[in-house]
């Protein structure tokens, strides 16, 4: 579950959407077919079960929920399926990765495969949070600020715009 | 003691509401933890049973349950991802071809 809880988050989903139409003759189908279900259920634990009780005090020494048991059985009578589940494991990880794999990862890549990806640019002389562009400047003033800039130089047009 | 019948009686609801939901939900992942909830209703019969009847095979097997449920949901969801990055939806009706 922990799984489905990071799935979630890592696929930024959006509320379901509501087909109109589709499928929608199948929701009462599907819900006579579980009245249904919960019915022979019930009926049949009604008619044969509804005496037997889970009273662990009627089977002393049995061994059941006592790790010991379990690992007993699990490593004497049950041992080719838990070494097949260590197959299964091993497949369902390896497929997993697999195909949650970006596709283009597994290939060579020059640095000109980046494209104009701004991410993958070379980085500019201007650290970011550095820029001349401050709130509250106008328009004009930037204009004025940004020709200033072109004549004097970068410092200068900071020097001009903390005297204005 | 509870008797055994509640405990068939809530797998069973159980079972029925990720029944009900496999069959009505289109979003992949509420499809997906449907699922879950029918294994793990399976699972509280094992034990329920393995419990009334004294014998430790009902724990085992949900050990082994428990470990294909969890194999299923790294494929399953690994699936998911790859449907969602080229479809950008978890609309099972959009991938309704095998072809990604």
């Amino acid at each position: 579950m922990v799984l489905v809880v990071f799935v979630i988050m890592l696929l930024n989903v959006e509320e379901e959407a509501r087909h109109p139409a589709r499928l929608r003759y199948l929701i009462p189908i599907g819900v006579l077919l579980a009245a249904a279900l919960i019915g022979e259920a019930a009926f049949m634990l009604t008619l044969r079960g509804g005496s037997a009780r889970i009273d662990p005090t009627e089977i002393p020494n049995s061994g059941v929920g006592l790790t010991m048991s379990i690992g007993t059985g699990l490593f004497t009578k049950y041992l080719l399926p838990f070494e097949v589940t260590s197959v299964l494991i091993l497949m369902a990880l390896v497929g997993a990765i697999t195909l949650a794999r970006r596709a283009d990862v597994a290939k060579p890549q020059s640095r000109d495969d980046f494209g104009t990806d701004p991410a993958y640019l070379p980085a500019t002389n201007t650290p970011r949070g550095e820029s001349i562009i401050q709130p509250g400047l106008t328009a004009a003033t930037g204009r004025a600020m940004a020709e200033y800039q072109i004549e004097h130089g970068e410092a200068a047009a900071r020097e001009e715009q903390g005297e204005v | 003691m509870i008797p055994l019948s509640w405990y068939l009686t809530l797998s069973a609801v159980l079972f029925t509401l990720g029944v009900v939901g496999v069959i009505t939900k289109r979003n992949a992942i509420s499809m997906f933890m449907c699922i879950e909830l029918m294994l793990n209703a399976v699972n509280l019969t094992f034990v329920s049973f393995s419990s009334y009847f004294g014998d430790v095979t009902g724990q085992l097997f949900v050990f082994i349950v428990m470990t294909v449920a969890a194999a299923e949901a790294a494929v399953g969801l690994g699936i998911i991802i790859a449907i969602f990055r080229n479809r950008e939806t978890l609309d099972v009706d959009d991938a309704s071809i095998l072809k990604l």
